[in-house]
């Protein structure tokens, strides 16, 4: 029991930086008083003691019993490194499916083989790497004829592989089943085959990998939850408080991931390691690094871009100003773009989480969740800027996450932006017509194909958009007369008249350019 | 286990084969067998060596043993004094007392060496001509950049390895293609090693490091390529004041100074906000006074 009881942290320890806030009584509910964030290494208790200090220095009222601060709770959450594993699969197909599986899951997947061609001197030489923490076996249920061969041959080379190696985890998936008394009972998990309906979590393959990523990679002595897991039980909280579908967005250092919540609370999660800022392939492999360069839209010479671009997976801190803000909104849009790769469709409200959020300006970086996630209708843009949602998503009760999230929703979610996505817009036609009415006044606009705009629209304050359109335009809706409400955010409202998935141009110049196109307003209204 | 005792066997030239052994009782996985005195009853493509050394994989489902067959084989040394703790499949752990210089990245093999300052600064790049036959098994500390020429130069007249605060990436993978056209060859190579202090691109090295470098100069170091870091017995350098900071990015990369004050959120150009700090650089020269700056805390590092 402390002195004030009502008072606590949450703490966020990801692989690039640590996020700390102070949440407390104040006016009658919770409020969150204070927030940083610093690289991964400081102490967390100096971020604390600080955050106290700065409450105490501007309203000395607020916290009563501040000196007893270290003994206030904690909510507090950690993201590893994802663990790296090794697929071995009777046939490509599979491996295919077990390598979406897996890296669903937030695995990152060192070395992939397949068939009876594969090199038993390279899969042993695979599964005995000490980055290694597991290694796969698949076959599909019951085995093809051709492929019982191949996965009895294999099954061997892995059982002799897991049984030099203590510690190495073996999953033995659909077929491969028959194979367990091959291999160490105690390091040796039975897992159903991938499954083709869901992507994430969803799947009973890749529900059971995430979770066996999290046992095994779990800290010993003093277990802090999986931040990933975490963060997606405080969106489903979120989707189910709001009453509407909810996508939540974490792009991480080390990993990235998306959660797409309903308000009934059901939730399904992809966790990509490939999806991070910079991937952990993008330091030795230099058509990995210019996947994400890309998506750069300033002009610089590339060995010197990749040098950066690996810089910032070093010091993810470092260089986070001028060229550094754009090369992490590049590195942002790659991440996103990876993300968005097989999923369904945005819901109409995304949480974006993250360190890199705080990087760019919110207007660019709402720019950059919209050119990934493109749906026709109204899009809102939270930013989690404090990362309250996954520590949030640690309380185990349902009815304590919801009371929490709906006491700091204000205080914790910024409204990057609101977009609005119109889709059948034709060159040659009779344009379409924009009347937007709000508290701050009356605005006009004409609809062009192909364009994106901002408007002018504080955070807080809401909208009626209406769109007038001799041809039927789509909104989310098909019509020629459309209203919908829509909110404000630091970005504004952006109006989309662009392609719904985006055409991207081949030739990397002219692709640099139409990105440096789209950007260059944001950027230069951030920084007037 | 002392400096230079014999560590592993490497070997340059590995295949694989399928034979079944004489003996009754299977091999158990990883097992060392003298290939030449085993009779192959089927299927060897190689003629067998004395010196070749063999290592099952697993037994098949034939019952045929698979082999892992070692050729040309080389010794690794310790390049460091300490007590083997782990010896298993996935490698050898050495625990060792020393004192350790962290690295950003490492490349190659991990070596050992005197340690030879070949450049003034720690800002300096190293030229391929100011590598001459003297630095020959040494450990080279190289400034703030080293190009490809002097780094083939270096590996030719046995370097055994290089120190600097950052380096190209173009320039490391062309390294790494001279290395894969080496091992294509099947001739023993000379161990060498890269260590960037800093990370990629041109960075200078760290002032800290350099004075422990410096002061170092001419006594035994080894680069250890997992994780990337200097091994010296006993480092000397110098004691850092409170606040010393150093400047980690942007224009003033490398410079040191003393950070007076908190100056809680700044802008920065690209329109975001980052918590900042007065800083009093060093002047450029030594008669320049301090320069006075709001500086991101993200770009500094403190040094005490």
């Amino acid at each position: 029991m402390t002195a004030d009881p009502l008072s606590f942290f949450t703490i966020d320890h990801g692989t690039a930086s640590t996020a700390v806030s102070l949440i407390a009584p104040f006016g009658g509910r919770f409020r969150l008083l204070a927030a940083s964030a610093a690289p991964r290494g400081v102490a967390v208790d100096a971020l604390l003691e600080d955050l106290v200090a700065r409450v105490r220095a501007v309203e000395p009222d607020a916290l009563p019993v501040a000196d007893d601060w270290r003994s206030w709770a904690r909510l507090e959450v950690a993201t590893a490194a994802p663990p790296s594993i090794v697929i071995v699969a009777a046939t490509e197909a599979l491996a295919d499916d077990l390598d979406r599986s897996f890296s669903a899951a937030g695995w990152e997947v060192a070395a992939t083989f397949e068939g009876a061609r594969a090199d038993p001197l390279a899969i042993t030489a695979a599964c005995l790497d000490r980055n290694v923490l597991a290694i796969v076996l698949g076959a599909t249920e019951p085995a093809a004829s051709g492929e019982r061969t191949a996965i009895g041959e294999l099954a061997a080379v892995v059982a002799a592989a897991a049984c030099r190696r203590a510690g190495l985890h073996t999953i033995l998936s659909g077929g491969a089943r028959i194979f367990a008394d091959d291999f160490p009972e105690a390091q040796t998990l039975l897992a159903p085959p991938p499954d083709h309906t869901h992507s994430g979590t969803g799947s009973l393959l890749v529900e059971m990998a995430a979770e066996s990523a999290s046992r095994w990679t779990a800290v010993e002595g003093r277990p802090i939850p999986d931040g990933r897991r975490a963060f997606a039980m405080g969106v489903a909280s979120l989707s189910a408080l709001l009453d509407r579908p909810v996508d939540g967005l974490d792009v991480g250092h080390s990993a990235s991931s998306r959660v797409v919540a309903t308000p009934n609370g059901a939730f399904e999660q992809i966790v990509d390691a490939e999806a991070a800022l910079v991937p952990r392939g993008a330091m030795k492999d230099d058509s990995a690094a210019d996947a994400i360069l890309r998506w750069c839209a300033f002009r610089s010479e590339p060995f010197g871009l990749r040098d950066r671009l690996r810089n910032l997976r070093l010091a993810p801190w470092r260089d986070a100003s001028g060229d550094g803000a754009r090369l992490r909104m590049a590195a942002l849009r790659a991440s996103l773009a990876s993300l968005a790769v097989g999923g369904p469709p945005p819901s109409g409200l995304i949480a974006c989480s993250g360190g890199v959020f705080g990087a760019v300006p919110p207007p660019v970086a709402a720019l950059a969740v919209l050119d990934a996630f493109r749906r026709p209708g109204v899009l809102s843009l939270l930013w989690d800027h404090a990362r309250l949602l996954a520590p949030i998503g640690t309380l185990t009760a349902e009815a304590d996450r919801r009371r929490l999230l709906s006491e700091l929703l204000d205080d914790g979610f910024i409204p990057m932006a609101s977009a609005v996505v119109v889709a059948d817009l034709h060159t040659g036609r009779h344009p379409a017509t924009l009347h937007l009415t709000s508290a701050v006044g009356t605005t006009d606009a004409t609809l062009e194909p192909g364009n994106l705009r901002t408007m002018d629209l504080p955070p807080g304050v809401t909208a009626r958009a209406e769109f007038v359109a001799r041809d039927p335009m789509w909104l989310g809706v098909r019509g020629r007369h459309v209203l919908l409400d829509v909110s404000g955010g630091l970005g504004g409202l952006l109006l989309d008249t662009r392609e719904v998935p985006l055409r991207w141009p081949e030739r990397p110049e002219r692709r640099r350019a139409v990105l440096e196109g789209w950007e260059r307003p944001l950027w230069a209204a951030a920084e007037t | 286990m002392a400096v230079g005792d014999p560590l592993l066997e490497r070997a340059r030239d590995v295949s694989t084969m399928r034979l079944r052994l004489a003996n009754p009782d299977p091999p158990e996985p990883g097992e060392t067998i003298d290939p030449s005195r085993l009779p192959a009853t089927g299927g060897a493509p190689r003629r067998f060596r004395q010196a070749d050394r063999a290592t099952v994989l697993y037994v098949g489902s034939d019952g045929r043993s698979h082999l892992a067959v070692r050729r040309s084989l080389d010794t690794v040394n310790s390049v460091i004094a300490g007590v083997v703790e782990v010896v298993d499949a996935t490698g050898i752990g050495i625990r060792s007392a020393g004192d350790g210089i962290p690295a950003a990245v490492a490349w190659g093999q991990s070596v050992r060496g005197p340690l030879l300052i070949a450049v003034a600064t720690p800002d300096a790049e190293l030229r391929a001509s100011a590598i001459d036959v003297a630095a020959a098994g040494s450990i080279v500390v190289a400034g703030a950049r080293v190009d490809i020429e002097a780094l083939t130069r270096a590996r030719a007249l046995g370097v055994r390895g290089i120190i600097c605060g950052g380096l190209v990436g173009k320039e490391l993978r062309q390294l790494e293609a001279s290395e894969e056209r080496q091992r294509a060859s099947i001739h023993p190579i000379a161990p060498f090693g890269l260590l960037l202090l800093d990370g990629y691109g041109r960075r200078p090295i760290p002032a800290p490091w350099w004075d422990v470098l410096s002061a170092n100069a001419g006594k035994e170091a080894a680069i250890v390529t997992d994780s990337p870091l200097l091994v010296l017995d006993q480092a000397i350098g110098r004691l850092v004041g409170q606040s010393v900071v150093r400047v980690t990015a942007g224009d003033d990369l490398g410079r040191e100074g003393r950070l007076l004050d908190l100056r809680g959120l700044v802008r920065v150009a690209g329109g975001g906000y980052l918590p900042g700090g007065l800083v009093a650089l060093q002047g450029l020269s030594p008669s320049d006074p301090p320069e006075r700056r709001v500086m991101p805390l993200t770009d500094l590092e403190r040094l005490d």
